[in-house]
């Protein structure tokens, strides 16, 4: 598979536990272009150390190192007294945002978000997505974000990888990829409601658009309806 | 009857006070879910109730008041999950029968069954320590299960299952805990999982915000809570006047807009 990382953009993995997620991700590899983000990665015991540590470890010359760790944490709205907390103490979504942050300092390319997002209620887990679509606008990054459920995200993402059997079965842009609704749902994979919604609502015979959020889909409902 | 009883619980961290004069009881056998948002202190509520973290608050787990001196008898009562549980032992089957002082035969072959109907027999001889998150989960709850645990606690804990294995997991922990009358209580962000519950207590603001069944909590309009989808798309689509009442199931909806 050939991610083209010239046009930036959020990509979704989904899959059943077991398809073979954990290894597409560790094909990846640790490195200064890219930076996977899930419990692996914790490496110091103080909360400080570890936004530091990959920073650190690949030796990065940021002269305004501390200006740019103010920033992030501003970002990510991250309490700064946890700083010097231990990470077990925090809380798992406390620890899910220290966890980008140590990603987040080194500036790489392209960011994996793998299966982080559960730790996070509802209001935060938006504001997580929102976060991904500000760094691929502002930031010019491309997102890789690994979930289990496609429901949450699948309103945020530009493009979609579904494996299953630990291969690609099919990645491109999110529309296009379940045009094979009935062979994913073979396997098995779970859709999208809204997709399936839209499915089935076409089945009987109303012509709504392809759309990926709730209030997108009532307008297209209510064009065609009324 | 109660299984637990927290009155008037009080508790603050180094910079932040996080309960203040909460008075929880729950009675045996029964599946209750606590949720709020990221950071009100769902966690530390667990361990309080728990007994696992001891505080001079005023709780009684199965008719005993906690204190430091009789932990080891109050948490051996029941069991702790978390999204990442820590084992020490050589092995899965070993991990599992821990806290075991003999080791029949029937025993082995109890968690043997019972790895089976979850379909990981083959992770027996396995280290504990090298399984995937899932895994790690799924023989956290057996060792719950088989430890005869009187209250098993869940803090986020299945939340690396695939979505479909988790409801047929949490499905089966209720049909377990209503055949063997053991206590539920979970943490969770995850609102199909309240569905599940007996009762759904909701924090906010250092206090029990709300208190009630699943059918109170999503016609409660104070409680800023994401409903199910089928939920949102029914209420969006009565605003548009294009349905009459809320449908739990999208097939209902698709039939009444096409009516």
């Amino acid at each position: 598979m050939q991610i083209d990382n010239n046009e930036k953009k959020i990509i979704g993995v989904c899959g059943n536990s077991g398809s073979g997620k954990t290894t597409f991700v560790n094909g990846f590899g640790e490195g200064r272009k890219v930076g996977i983000i899930n419990y692996d990665i914790i490496k110091k015991n103080i909360v400080e150390e570890q936004i530091e540590y990959y920073v650190k470890k690949y030796k990065y010359r940021l002269k305004e190192l501390e200006a740019r760790k103010e920033e992030i944490i501003k970002m990510l709205d991250i309490d700064i007294n946890i700083l010097n907390k231990s990470v077990y103490e925090i809380s798992e979504s406390e620890l899910s945002k220290v966890l980008i942050a140590s990603v987040l300092l080194c500036n790489p390319d392209i960011i994996i978000f793998d299966e982080m997002l559960d730790s996070f209620d509802t209001i935060n887990k938006v504001k997580i997505l929102k976060l991904f679509i500000k760094l691929k606008k502002f930031f010019n990054k491309t997102i890789i974000i690994v979930s289990s459920n496609i429901d949450d995200i699948y309103e945020f993402i530009d493009e979609l990888i579904v494996i299953d059997d630990g291969k690609i079965l099919y990645y491109g842009d999110k529309y296009k990829v379940y045009n094979n609704y009935d062979k994913i749902k073979e396997n098995n994979i779970r859709i999208p409601s809204i997709v399936t919604f839209i499915k089935k609502i076409k089945d009987k015979g109303i012509n709504v658009d392809e759309v990926d959020s709730i209030n997108e889909l009532i307008k297209t409902i209510y064009r065609e309806i009324r | 009857m109660n299984i637990i009883e927290a009155h008037n619980i009080n508790y603050s961290t180094s910079n932040k006070v996080l309960f203040k004069d909460i008075t929880i009881d729950i009675e045996k056998g029964s599946y209750v879910s606590i949720i709020g948002e990221n950071g009100v202190g769902k966690t530390t509520l667990l361990r309080l109730l728990s007994g696992s973290l001891i505080s001079d608050n005023n709780i009684k787990i199965d008719g005993i008041q906690v204190n430091k001196f009789n932990v080891d008898e109050i948490t051996k009562k029941s069991a702790f999950i978390t999204s990442y549980n820590e084992f020490f032992s050589k092995t899965v089957l070993s991990e599992i029968l821990q806290d075991r002082k003999s080791v029949s035969s029937f025993d082995i072959n109890k968690v043997k069954k019972m790895l089976d109907e979850f379909n990981l027999l083959y992770l027996e001889n396995y280290s504990p320590q090298k399984l995937s998150y899932a895994e790690n989960q799924i023989v956290a709850l057996i060792k719950a299960i088989l430890k005869e645990s009187k209250i098993i606690f869940l803090d986020n804990a299945f939340s690396k299952l695939d979505f479909d294995k988790r409801y047929e997991l949490l499905n089966y922990i209720k049909k377990i805990s209503k055949q063997k009358d053991i206590t539920i209580v979970s943490t969770t962000n995850d609102v199909k999982e309240l569905a599940l519950s007996d009762r759904i207590i909701y924090i906010n603001n250092k206090k029990v915000f709300f208190d009630g069944n699943y059918d109170e909590l999503i016609t409660n309009e104070d409680i800023n809570i994401k409903l199910p989808w089928e939920i949102e798309v029914s209420d969006k689509l009565i605003m548009y006047e294009l349905l009459d009442k809320r449908y739990d199931n999208m097939d209902d909806i698709i039939g009444e807009l096409c009516k």
